[in-house]
């Protein structure tokens, strides 16, 4: 049997890469990084709201959700993390966790010391950039979110949620014939969408009616790629995939 | 914490609620019928219904049902009296 290849943050790599290159020496500065890496089963509580983490925590593989939850038990996903997504980056610059972050799927997770990846940051104008690209674009994201459940109608809601998952994984490559495995309970999808889970059951019933969407098991297929845009207004362009302006010559 | 389940009846259709919600007691799944019929109604009027009605069978996490949730929504859109 042969060994597994030790793992690393090469996904975030890859991620930043698929907006600018980096240059040699910083693709091979992140990739030396000591990281620890960690498998836990669905459900798990990764980080706790209140909490001071001392790494960052990049999704390997399966999916993650951050949420708060408010005083009356009540949930609100804020974001799901693919893999290659960093977790938490945040944390090299905050010290408290502001939300909760929990395993909604059977994950692997690769974490670096904040200390190590700021201390690279400092170094190497180039991943400072990067990070900084990053974490701005989790903000767009997180816009849209804010726009998602406060503005669009509950039909739209979910096709726009969707899509954008969708998206996403197909720029990861884990959207196949336009399918891709959705992992994520209709508890989970009503709390990302700020509607009860009757109501979410509803939406995705009548999606499916319509032969927008198909599902089997956990996967969802996309069948109609333009009725779900026109229903939902969605528009890539949140997700920033040209990458980040030019910058000057380090 | 036990499982409840709020199965909606409209004019149209029937949809069981196989998953449930976990809820600390009954006064939870009274708050939680209201949210679901709040959100049903308020988003069948935006679609461009003129009269929604709902009921929602809320079931005991034994199984039986525990209460039925009547829950009726009208709009309608008249010209307004001239002005005197």
């Amino acid at each position: 049997m042969s060994a597994r290849t030790p793992l690393t943050l090469a996904r975030f790599v890859a991620k930043l890469e698929r907006r600018a290159p980096l240059p040699d020496r910083e693709r091979a500065a992140l990739l030396a990084l000591p990281v620890e890496t960690r498998r836990h089963d669905a459900a798990r509580e990764l980080i706790r709201e209140g909490e001071r983490p001392w790494r960052c925590s990049m999704v390997e593989s399966g999916v993650i959700s951050s949420c708060r939850i408010l005083r009356d038990g009540s949930r609100q996903i804020l974001s799901f993390h693919l893999p290659g997504d960093m977790v938490d980056l945040q944390s090299a610059l905050m010290p408290v966790a502001d939300r909760s972050a929990h395993a909604l799927s059977a994950v692997t997770i690769v974490s670096v010391a904040q200390d190590d990846l700021m201390a690279l940051a400092v170094r190497f104008p180039a991943i400072l950039r990067a990070l900084w690209f990053d974490t701005l674009t989790d903000a767009a994201i997180q816009r849209e979110w804010t726009i998602n459940v406060g503005r669009r109608t509950a039909r739209a809601r979910t096709a726009h949620l969707l899509l954008e998952f969708a998206s996403r994984m197909e720029a990861i490559g884990l959207l196949v014939d336009d399918s891709f495995e959705f992992p994520i309970t209709q508890a989970g999808l009503a709390d990302a969408l700020g509607l009860t889970h009757v109501h979410t059951n509803r939406m995705v019933q009548w999606l499916r009616s319509q032969h927008y969407i198909r599902t089997v098991g956990r996967m969802v297929t996309i069948e109609n790629w333009a009725e779900m845009r026109k229903l939902s207004g969605f528009d890539r362009a949140y997700l920033h995939p040209e990458g980040p302006r030019a910058g000057p010559a380090a | 914490m036990e499982r409840y389940h709020f199965h909606v009846q409209n004019d149209t259709s029937y949809m069981r609620d196989e998953s449930g919600m976990l809820l600390p007691d009954r006064a939870a799944a009274d708050r939680q019928a209201r949210e679901i019929a709040a959100g049903i109604l308020a988003d069948e009027l935006v679609q461009g219904q003129g009269a929604v009605h709902l009921l929602i069978t809320i079931d005991h996490p034994d199984g039986a049902p525990l209460a039925i949730v009547s829950a009726t929504a009208m709009l309608k859109i008249g010209a307004a009296p001239p002005l005197q």
